[in-house]
């Protein structure tokens, strides 16, 4: 009977020897995923409430976040960031690309092996990068069919910048599809940021429809000094709230920016413990004069910030 | 059903024997003691888990419970503030003449840190004064607006909106404050008429959320803040609530009462506590996830994995060497006693524990005991197989075969046949007697009968130097007697005693019953010997003394065989007086024939 | 057989026991990180001032790391005009193990909370724009301040009065009655430039021979759109009478100016402090007297050079002249439309 009993013993030791060796090392180990990570976003124009759900995430979760937003949508310097913040010791990095084609082709060749996370346009990456963003398409959609309920006879005119991101067009696509659906054709032009530009291209049409497909036209338009009193638009910006309140602005197809910096961070955080996290749908609504006060349209359109 | 019990038990002992003491000690030690330890344990945790349970439950609802004063408190604030203007301000100066907006500023100054404007209106909406100074919007709606028409609908309290953004006032600088606006209906006198305005105060949102912020329930548990119809004025995640990535249970929560509650909620049960803040109709909820494992981490696990299994090495060498030292002994002593057995030592163990030691010094003592008996027993039945031999020996004695052959061949020659004949049957009989080897017991009648055949020859061969008679009592001839007792006394008496007789030689051999015992005399009128030669007769003699005339079957033969089968207090005694005679006396016990073991 | 598992065994249940013990303590995980963490708490995020401050800082930060290799990582923090607040920040920087804090804080009578944290982390403060008061930096040798000289600021407000008043009495003094009837708008009641700038550019005034008459004053918080409220108050009350706007800041001014627009008027005699971008465009579209360039970005080069010296155990007296009350002066001038010819 003693053989039986020593080969017990030596069991158990070799059990027990083997779970100390573990606890040892995950106690020892330089990467203890308990600890504090440190995230880094590179988004050149931090919209202020993205910024303010990517706080809150930061202390919901305990991340220890860089915010680099001076590269000025050169992607070689985003690029270049991106390559330092990793040599520094990131867990995780969120960005919105200047150019997505071009850094999913170097992220891909410099075989990161960080976490990517992406806003505003998606980059393709083998290893996948969860892509956190509203519906572009159905954003486009929903303001098409607003548009078709209040003005269908007039004709439309989309307002776009040169260049526009890959994200703008998809948001134009799902709009003049809308259309296409209803029978209406929709002109689109491209546009300066400038009043000047902008009040010219329009000049010839005065009762028109006018649709943005992002904010950074409207303040040119609102305070260009004309009326152009069928303005829609895509995305809010606390400098138009004037604009909207007074109904010069008739329509907004809004998504909750406070969500797309909250949720991006926190698919970052999910993401260093389990790579290859799902993309992130943010809700879109419609609000106009009548509901940007009332919830949830006030919440997502004002962040509680204090 | 007893007998089923019985088996059981007899399967538990029969397994008990079979496993070895040690192997049952030691599985026993260690079940039990991991058994203890377990029990306890578990016994410990559950108790503690439940009074660690009540422990953060009472804490929740006193953390709860400060929330709710620190609330409490700063909404009378804001009251009192609210009636201080009304009251101290609004009432009873008439607006046209008194400086109301600098005592509004002074207000204002004193309370801003939670106060973001105070407004007073008239009933049709105008804008009478307002601390600080600000602009009012074009567009902005006063009389449609809820806390003007709630105001002037109940003049006698004092309103708390939901938290919203506002949006009275210009803000040139694209910057919005979430706020709570209180409001009351205030009596304004303007030169001699008084009319309903309503005060507006507009409370900084953050001043409230200022008392929540860093509120933490135990197990990640945290404090939200309702109406009384549900709807949500403070909550941690408020922004996710709004756009619906998180969900709470706030409906249900603004059903319930004050206390605490259990409930269920996406699948995990919670502790709600509510309390319910004065005044507002608000409702403070604490909500507080009910783990039942706290081993929630990987690491916790491996870790009470790795303590139980240290527990567990420990008992397994500790009751190893226990164990060992209680029943090394034992095993010893079996061992030795095995080897003692199988004749390979003849040592016991003595050792261990004291009832082991006596235990291996008893068996010592009884092996050795035993070795005794056994020596004895083995050195009788060498005596008898001598005795054996010697009967046997002596029953084929060549001399006494020779001389009666001689003598049978002289009275053939003599032309005697009769005689001849005679000896020749008596030779026979003799023969035939002793030479029964298997039994030992015979009937007194055909150990005298032998005796006769043996006299009737030696009378022949001794030339009637003799004369013998036989005498038995009727009652001893079936009693049991030892083969060849009474031949070698004869035997005896004839070499001693008949050799210088001429004819006055006289045996008599007389066997009767006295006492219950049998005796057996023979008695000669021989020379008869000294006290020296009597002793020396009964002492066991040395093989050079070996009486090789007769059968060889000394006295001392017979009376160790008298002893031996039939105890010590019989045996054979001598009667000597030197020229008088001899007398050999046998002493038996009357035992009638068949009764008798035979061996 | 017996004894020799024994001495195996008994060696390994010591290692064991050894282990579970040290395994029980937590061991801390050492980040081995050489980056310069710079933590910069403003008081608010909406000030244009602090704000255009900071965006210089975080330039002179980058171009630094660009010229010489080493990585610093500045996180600015809106404190939401919340001491309390504030006090959370500084615990949570202090929790991510920040080098240095550069602190604008709320209520200036309140630093203890920030001072005694950052003194038990033994990590060095660099205030700046709202001086504590002296008994609190005098607590700790690693407490420092930057930041404008008030008086100064004050002086050179005045003096942009004064010598549009001397080159055209007239362009100030509108009536010509030989006295400047003048409005102040001030800042903050706490905060300890507003009772400076006031007292001494009224002072600096009236030391140059001025004739002042004052004919309202009131406490716009350093906010444009008090300010503009007020004004407009004070324009529908005294409506031409003004001849001078005096503002404690830029923003106000702006306010002010705001006012005159809406209501069509033609008023320039408006004067601020701080030279924020707007303030300097009213100043160049004539709708400023002038504006004081408290020269935010010699004061973000001043934090960072401080800060910097202080993480890495340098010498803060290196490259600005520390005074003996502990801090650091910026230089400033004035920003006028001539001196901008």
């Amino acid at each position: 009977m003693g053989r039986i009993e020593k080969t017990v013993a030596m069991i158990v030791m070799i059990v027990l020897l083997t779970l100390i060796a573990i606890l040892i090392l995950q106690s020892v180990s330089p990467d203890n995923t308990e600890g504090i990570l440190s995230v880094s976003v590179l988004v050149n124009d931090l919209n202020e409430y993205t910024r303010l759900g990517m706080d809150k995430a930061a202390l919901d979760y305990n991340l220890d976040v860089h915010y680099i937003s001076d590269f000025g949508h050169d992607p070689v310097q985003q690029m270049t960031l991106i390559q330092r913040e990793i040599t520094n010791g990131v867990n995780a990095i969120v960005l919105e690309p200047a150019d997505a084609a071009y850094l999913a082709e170097q992220i891909e060749q410099a075989h990161i092996s960080v976490p990517i996370i992406t806003i505003g346009d998606p980059v393709i990456l083998s290893g996948g990068a969860a892509h956190v963003s509203p519906d572009n398409a159905a954003l486009g959609r929903m303001l098409a069919e607003r548009i078709l309920t209040d003005e269908p006879a007039l004709p439309y005119t989309i307002l776009m910048e040169y260049e526009s991101a890959p994200h703008i067009l998809e948001r134009c696509a799902g709009m003049t599809t809308a259309f296409a659906a209803a029978g209406k054709t929709v002109e689109c032009r491209f546009v300066e940021n400038e009043p000047r530009s902008i009040a010219m291209q329009l000049a010839r049409r005065p009762q028109t429809v006018v649709i943005t497909l992002d904010e950074t036209l409207l303040p040119a338009l609102c305070e260009g000094g004309r009326s152009y009193d069928r303005l829609y638009a895509i995305g809010y910006a606390g400098n138009i709230r004037t604009y909207l309140e007074s109904g010069y602005i008739r329509a907004l197809a809004v998504y909750s920016t406070f969500d797309e910096g909250y949720l991006s961070l926190r698919a970052a955080e999910a993401s260093i413990r389990t790579p290859a996290q799902k993309d992130v749908e943010l809700s879109a609504l419609l609000v106009d004069a009548q509901s940007m006060y009332e919830l949830p349209q006030e919440l997502i359109l004002f962040p509680i910030s204090k | 059903m007893q007998e089923k019990n019985a088996d059981k038990g007899s399967r538990l002992a029969s397994l008990i024997t079979r496993s070895g003491i040690r192997y049952t000690v030691y599985v026993t030690f260690t079940a039990i003691a991991v058994f203890a330890v377990a029990l306890t344990g578990i016994i410990l945790y559950l108790r503690f888990s439940t009074q660690l349970d009540s422990t953060l439950l009472n804490e929740s609802q006193m953390l709860v419970e400060q929330v709710n004063q620190s609330l409490s408190a700063h909404l009378r604030n804001t009251i009192r503030l609210s009636n201080s203007v009304t009251y101290n301000v609004v009432k009873n100066q008439d607006i046209t003449q008194s400086d109301i907006a600098s005592q509004l500023q002074l207000l204002y100054n004193t309370h801003s840190d939670y106060a973001e404007s105070i407004v007073l209106f008239s009933d049709t909406g105008e804008m009478l004064s307002t601390a600080p100074p600000a602009t009012r919007k074009d567009g902005a709606d006063v009389t449609g607006a809820d806390w003007f028409r709630r105001a002037l609908g109940e003049a006698e309290n004092l309103h708390f909106s939901t938290p919203h953004v506002q949006n009275l006032f210009v803000d040139s600088q694209n910057k919005y404050t979430w706020i709570v606006s209180l409001s009351c209906a205030a009596e304004i006198t303007r030169g001699k008429s008084t009319q309903q305005g309503v005060l507006l105060v507009d409370i900084k949102y953050s001043s409230i959320s200022e008392l929540f912020d860093n509120i933490t329930l135990p197990n990640a548990g945290y404090v939200y803040l309702i109406d009384a119809e549900g709807n949500i004025i403070y909550h941690p995640q408020h922004q996710l609530l709004a756009s619906g990535i998180l969900t709470e249970n706030n409906v249900a929560a603004a059903q319930l009462r004050d206390g605490s509650h259990t409930m269920e909620y996406n699948g995990a049960t919670q502790s709600v506590i509510v309390r319910s803040v004065g005044y507002t109709g608000w409702r403070i909820i604490g909500v507080v996830p009910q783990r039942g494992l706290t081993l929630d981490s990987q690491q916790n696990v491996l870790f009470v994995i790795m303590i139980f299994c240290l527990f567990f090495e420990l008992v397994i060498i500790i009751n190893g060497y226990l164990s060992s030292k209680l029943t090394d002994p034992i095993k010893k002593l079996e061992l030795s006693v095995q080897e003692v057995e199988q004749g390979t030592s003849s040592d016991v163990y003595v050792g261990g524990s004291y009832e082991i030691e006596h235990l291996g010094r008893s068996i010592s003592r009884m092996v050795k005991q035993l070795r005794k008996l056994t020596d004895d027993i083995v050195e009788e039945h060498e005596q008898k197989q001598k005795s054996e031999r010697n009967a046997l020996q002596a029953q084929i004695n060549p001399h006494f075969l020779y001389n009666t052959l001689d003598i049978i061949i002289w009275m053939i020659e003599k032309k005697q046949p009769e005689e001849a004949v005679r000896i020749v049957s008596a030779l026979a009989k003799f023969f035939r007697l002793s030479l029964s080897g298997s039994k030992n017991i015979i009937t007194v009648q055909d150990e005298l009968e032998q005796a006769r055949n043996y006299l009737l020859i030696q009378e022949m061969r001794y030339k009637n130097k003799f004369t013998y008679r036989i005498d038995a009592s009727a009652d001893v001839l079936q009693l049991s007697i030892i083969k060849l007792v009474v031949q070698p006394i004869v035997e005896n008496s004839i070499y001693h005693g008949m050799e210088f007789m001429d004819g006055d030689g006289e045996i008599t051999i007389s066997a009767y019953l006295e006492n219950g015992d049998l005796y057996v005399v023979v008695r000669d009128n021989g020379l008869g010997m000294p006290p020296e030669t009597v002793e020396a007769l009964l002492v066991q003699p040395a093989r050079a003394h070996v009486n090789t005339k007769g059968s060889g079957i000394g006295l001392w033969n017979v009376n160790e065989r008298i002893k031996l089968y039939f105890g010590g207090a019989y045996g054979l005694s001598i009667q000597s007086e030197p020229d008088e005679g001899t007398a050999v006396t046998l002493h038996l016990p009357a035992i009638p024939f068949g009764e008798m073991e035979d061996k | 057989m017996k004894k020799n598992l024994w001495k195996i065994l008994l060696p390994l249940l010591l290692i064991a026991l050894i282990a579970v013990f040290l395994s029980t303590c937590d061991a801390q995980t050492e980040p081995v990180d050489d980056t310069i963490k710079l933590g910069v708490l403003v008081y608010s995020g909406d000030d244009t001032f602090i704000s255009n401050m900071m965006t210089s800082l975080k330039a002179i930060a980058a171009q630094y790391e660009q010229d010489t290799g080493v990585r610093i990582n500045v996180s600015i923090l809106d404190s939401k005009e919340s001491q309390a607040t504030q006090n959370d920040l500084v615990t949570r920087c202090l929790s991510l193990d920040y080098d240095v804090l550069c602190v604008n804080l709320v209520d200036r009578t309140d630093a203890a909370r920030v001072i005694d944290q950052a003194r038990d982390a033994d990590v060095p403060v660099v205030f700046f724009n709202r001086e504590p008061v002296q008994s609190d930096l005098k607590k700790w040798d690693k407490l420092y301040y930057v930041g404008a000289d008030a008086r100064e600021s004050a002086l050179l407000e005045a003096s942009i009065i004064i010598n549009a008043y001397r080159k055209d009495p007239g362009s100030i003094d509108m009536n010509d009655d030989g006295v400047v009837q003048y409005v102040i708008l001030e800042g903050e009641s706490r905060h300890q430039d507003t009772v400076i700038r006031t007292e001494v550019s009224v002072q600096t005034l009236r030391d140059s021979g001025m004739k002042l008459e004052k004919l309202d004053g009131g406490i716009a918080n350093w906010s444009r759109n008090q300010a503009a409220a007020l004004a407009e108050k004070y324009f529908t009350q005294y409506g031409e009478q003004i001849e001078l706007m005096l503002c404690n800041n830029d923003d106000m001014a702006l306010g002010v100016a705001d006012t005159v627009e809406r209501l069509g008027l033609d008023f320039h005699n408006i004067a601020g402090i701080d030279a924020t971008p707007a303030g300097m465009a009213a100043v160049d579209a004539g709708k400023m007297l002038g504006t004081v360039s408290i020269g935010y970005e010699g004061q973000a080069q001043a934090i960072f050079d401080l800060a910097y010296a202080l993480a890495t155990n340098g010498d803060p007296a290196e490259k600005h002249t520390i005074r003996e009350d502990r801090s650091v002066r910026v230089t400033q001038y004035v920003y006028t439309a001539e001196t901008q010819k």
